[in-house]
């Protein structure tokens, strides 16, 4: 009686520490990076770039110098290549909070050993059937325990480290909005300079005039829309530095009530930003 | 010669087009009141004001990249050494599916039986196609 005594309590033991050692539930953590790699990739879809405005000068001055031959021949190349770094480094963004919401969620340890247990019970092995349930729950307890564990001390790796950089990262993001933003402001002068120029020009006709000003209106109403689009980006660029620098503060009780509290917060902010967005 | 951030050149940028913001307000108010050249000319300052701040625009994303080079590596090293992290972690459950097919592989080797044994050899390949 006593072995069978002695291995009971050692499988009440196991489980215990298996218990204690896992660290489930990061679920706030998955939910707010993924919110964050969201609000970064949906920034790609502002249709405002210093391309876009690059382009949009230059056709302005062949417009105004009646250039008939036109083809489209601007130099624009160093702001496209200028953009493009602008892309990949806001990918290298999403790519971070991609990971860091793939092994924050609780589903990655969840493994199924069925495969191996119903091998196990072939008949032909002759395996007695409690034996294997026994044997199959600590089996799991115990690998949920260390896979949990491996999980927990490499989230709390990778946001201590990365929180330095990230911080400068998204800085230089938020710097990047900030041209655009001004870029756009520099957009809206030249509109209404152009406009200024063709509703003094007294060869023109009044509703030719008259028209230029309705364009203007036009285009005003489009460029403060996606104004509007770049300032909740920067609002949630701001979050998510909030949201990491939070994170790291309390690396060692990542999962306490406030912490959790926080991130759920700035989670549900990040998704309310997201279609601002883009729906410019 | 030291050279210029990116938050000096956004600044100088900012600059340029309130400037051109200015002159195209000085349009307004002084609406008829000035010449056809005096108007062309403030226009072109206007044009000129505004192409300058777009090469300085340019210049400060530059230096932005520059600035964010080297926190940018780190932080794309950092997420892909994650990434294999996680491939680790995926790897377990596929040991698991190995594991349970080579022992389905093993009783079938044990009891001769070749469609079980195409059976299992097919099923093991498939853990390994995962």
């Amino acid at each position: 009686m006593k072995p069978i005594r002695e291995v009971r309590t050692w499988f009440i033991l196991v489980t215990a520490l298996a218990t204690l050692m896992s660290c489930k539930d990061l679920s706030h953590v998955g939910k707010f990076a993924r919110g964050a790699a969201q609000e970064v990739a949906t920034a790609e879809q502002i249709e405002f770039t210093l391309t876009t405005a690059c382009l949009r000068r230059c056709e302005q001055a062949a417009a105004a110098k009646l250039d008939v031959a036109f083809k489209g021949d601007c130099a624009c190349a160093a702001y496209a290549a200028s953009d493009t770094i602008r892309a990949l480094k806001e990918a290298v963004v999403v790519l971070y909070f991609s990971n860091l919401a793939e092994l924050a969620n609780d589903e990655l340890t969840a493994y199924s050993l069925e495969p191996l247990t119903s091998a196990l019970a072939n008949p032909e092995l002759n395996i007695p059937t409690s034996g294997l349930k026994e044997g199959s729950a600590v089996t799991s307890t115990v690998l949920k325990a260390f896979t949990e564990g491996y999980r927990r001390k490499h989230v709390v790796r990778l946001i201590s480290q990365a929180d330095q950089p990230l911080q400068a990262v998204l800085k230089g993001l938020q710097d990047w909005n900030d041209t655009r933003l001004l870029q756009l402001q520099a957009t809206l002068v030249e509109a209404r300079r152009r406009t200024l120029d063709v509703v003094g020009d007294d060869a023109l006709s009044r509703s030719e005039r008259s028209a230029s000003l309705l364009e203007l209106f036009e285009e005003e109403r489009q460029l403060r829309s996606i104004e509007h689009a770049l300032l909740k980006y920067r609002e949630g660029l701001s979050k998510i530095a909030e949201g990491h620098e939070s994170l790291r503060a309390n690396l060692h009780r990542v999962k306490a009530e406030d912490v959790r509290r926080t991130l759920v917060q700035l989670s549900q902010e990040l998704k309310e930003l997201v279609p601002m967005i883009t729906n410019h | 010669m030291t050279k210029i951030t990116s938050q000096q050149a956004r600044a100088i940028a900012g600059s340029f087009i309130a400037f051109a913001q200015a002159i195209g307000d000085y349009r307004i108010a002084t609406w008829g009141e000035l010449s056809r050249a005096q108007v062309q000319r403030l226009s072109d300052a206007q044009w000129t004001l505004l192409n300058y701040s777009d090469d300085l625009l340019l210049l400060s994303n530059q230096t932005i990249a520059a600035e964010i080079e080297e926190p940018l590596s780190r932080l794309r090293t950092l997420s892909e050494d994650i990434g294999k992290r996680i491939k680790n972690l995926k790897d377990v459950q596929r040991v698991i599916d190995v594991a349970g097919r080579l022992i389905d592989l093993g009783a079938a080797l044990a009891y001769p039986d070749p469609v079980r044994i195409i059976k299992a050899l097919d099923a093991l390949a498939g853990s390994f196609g995962k």
